[in-house]
């Protein structure tokens, strides 16, 4: 595994990223890594980025999974060579509802895309998904600048998104009341 | 020509210099924005305010509604990066216009390479084509000159 210096093991760095004073003189903050490219963005070198950027997550099952206003994950997927953020909410609207509102919600948001899965889960809801895919093939890495602003934005570019496209709460009854919240395990 | 720009500085004009240098096709639509003509036509425009560029196709489909919505649904389940969605009223040929969008952030410090908008534009009219392809049984869009 890539070795994360200057997040994990560069002396100086405490716990959570940030420099530890070390004396007088010797006080240069360690220098970060700030590309990446997607074979060394594993779910260890995402977390660094994040606990450096004080983004509060736990590592599951090789995603790195934030529990915020609702439950998002962002892993690699390097056979498609994307960073995707992605959430899952689950609603019990009629399928058709839940068709319109996809597409509102694609027309009304950038970035973040929305669909449903084609069966009921477990507890018989749809299950409606929202991914941001970052496509780094083009550049060949990835700022880790760049993925802290994309994780801090997901949130707000998706209740935005629900706010628009759900304006009858036909999808969502009770959002904002705890009803649409992300699913863990996407 | 410089490699790196930022965002302000990719007007159409710019954004057109980039693509004739790559040997693209490029046309302008009545707005004054660029349209790349490869696969399939791509409208690239800068949107200062929202830090993005934009990828964007369009095409009509006289398909019913729910059809072009249930197409709308499959298409981003299976397609990477690209969505799609149904405008909200018929055109004025009585189709529904089904859009093909995927947006580059880029922040106000950042810069984006020539490559990287050439090769986007190249990949995004492949991703349209094949999600098509993959989804759409002939129903949305019947044939391949529709599409």
């Amino acid at each position: 595994m890539r070795s994360l210096r200057g997040l994990d093991e560069t002396p100086g760095t405490g716990e959570d990223g940030a420099p530890v004073a070390r004396g007088r003189g010797t006080g240069r903050r360690p220098r970060l890594r700030e590309e990446y490219t997607l074979a060394e963005l594993d779910s260890a070198a995402i977390s660094g980025i994040l606990r450096r950027a004080y983004v509060d997550h736990r590592v599951e099952d090789d995603m790195v999974v934030i529990d915020g206003d609702f439950l998002h994950t962002v892993h690699v997927d390097p056979e498609v060579e994307v960073l995707r953020i992605g959430a899952v909410f689950a609603s019990r609207a009629p399928f058709l509802d839940i068709l319109a509102f996809v597409n509102r919600f694609n027309r009304e948001v950038s970035l973040v895309k929305c669909y449903a899965e084609d069966d009921r889960d477990v507890d018989g809801d749809w299950r409606l998904v929202f991914e941001l895919d970052h496509w780094a093939a083009p550049e060949g890495h990835v700022g880790a600048e760049r993925i802290v602003k994309l994780v801090r934005q997901f949130p707000g570019i998706v209740h935005y998104g629900i706010s628009e496209a759900d304006r009858d709460r036909r999808v969502f009854p009770l959002a904002g009341d705890g009803e649409a919240e992300g699913i863990a395990d996407e | 020509m410089k490699d790196a720009f930022r965002l302000q500085d990719l007007d159409p004009r710019r954004l057109g210099k980039i693509f004739d240098q790559a040997f693209m096709e490029i046309a302008f639509d009545e707005d004054g924005d660029l349209v790349v003509c490869d696969e399939i036509e791509v409208l690239v425009r800068a949107y200062e305010e929202q830090d993005l560029i934009r990828y964007e196709s369009s095409f009509g489909s006289s398909a019913a509604h729910l059809d072009v919505v249930s197409f709308i649904n499959g298409f981003n389940r299976e397609t990477n990066m690209v969505k799609a969605y149904v405008g909200e009223d018929k055109d004025e040929d009585g189709d529904w216009v089904v859009t093909f969008e995927y947006d580059v952030k880029v922040y106000p410090k950042e810069t984006v390479s020539a490559a990287t908008v050439v090769r986007v534009a190249r990949d995004f009219a492949g991703a349209v084509r094949h999600g098509i392809a993959e989804v759409d049984d002939g129903t949305v869009f019947p044939g391949d000159d529709d599409a």
